[in-house]
């Protein structure tokens, strides 16, 4: 079933939170994602700006990247087949 | 390809090539550029003191232009 396979974030595009960084350049901070449980991309779905200035994202360009990648896997999912 | 305003921004410093490091580190508006400090020419890779100076000179200026359009 693939509908099962879906996370709050769409259609599964990343499968790791280290795999998301990657992709958008911010692999540097892989490690203190886990270390700071979020671990999965359910959990990162959370993530607020706040969040990120606790985990020591201190540079506004990097908080822009990451708050705008959560941004747009949002609104995919909102705009997917996927019910809320 | 669509003409970045921070490419623009930079091409107008001679300093062009520092423009795909900027966007890959989320400086893609002039917005966020005028938060520019060290800490983030640090991790765009922009090393040499000179066009530190010039790029931190620019910074001040977008910011001195917010100030009058504000005043």
């Amino acid at each position: 079933n693939l509908l099962a396979e879906h996370s709050p974030l769409g259609s599964g595009a990343y499968r790791s939170v280290g795999e998301w960084l990657e992709a958008i350049k911010m692999g540097r901070y892989t490690e203190i994602f886990m270390e700071n449980g979020y671990s999965s991309m359910d959990a990162v779905a959370q993530v607020t700006l706040e969040d990120l200035r606790r985990l020591g994202v201190t540079l506004v360009g990097h908080q822009k990247k990451i708050m705008n990648s959560l941004q747009e896997m949002k609104v995919q999912l909102v705009n997917g087949m996927v019910p809320l | 390809m669509c003409t970045n305003i921070v490419y623009e921004w930079l091409k107008a410093l001679q300093l062009p090539q520092y423009a795909e490091s900027f966007v890959d580190n989320g400086y893609d508006d002039l917005e966020v550029c005028k938060q520019i400090g060290d800490p983030d020419l640090d991790a765009i890779g922009v090393l040499a003191p000179a066009h530190r100076r010039r790029i931190l000179e620019a910074v001040r200026r977008l910011r001195e232009q917010d100030a009058n359009a504000a005043g």
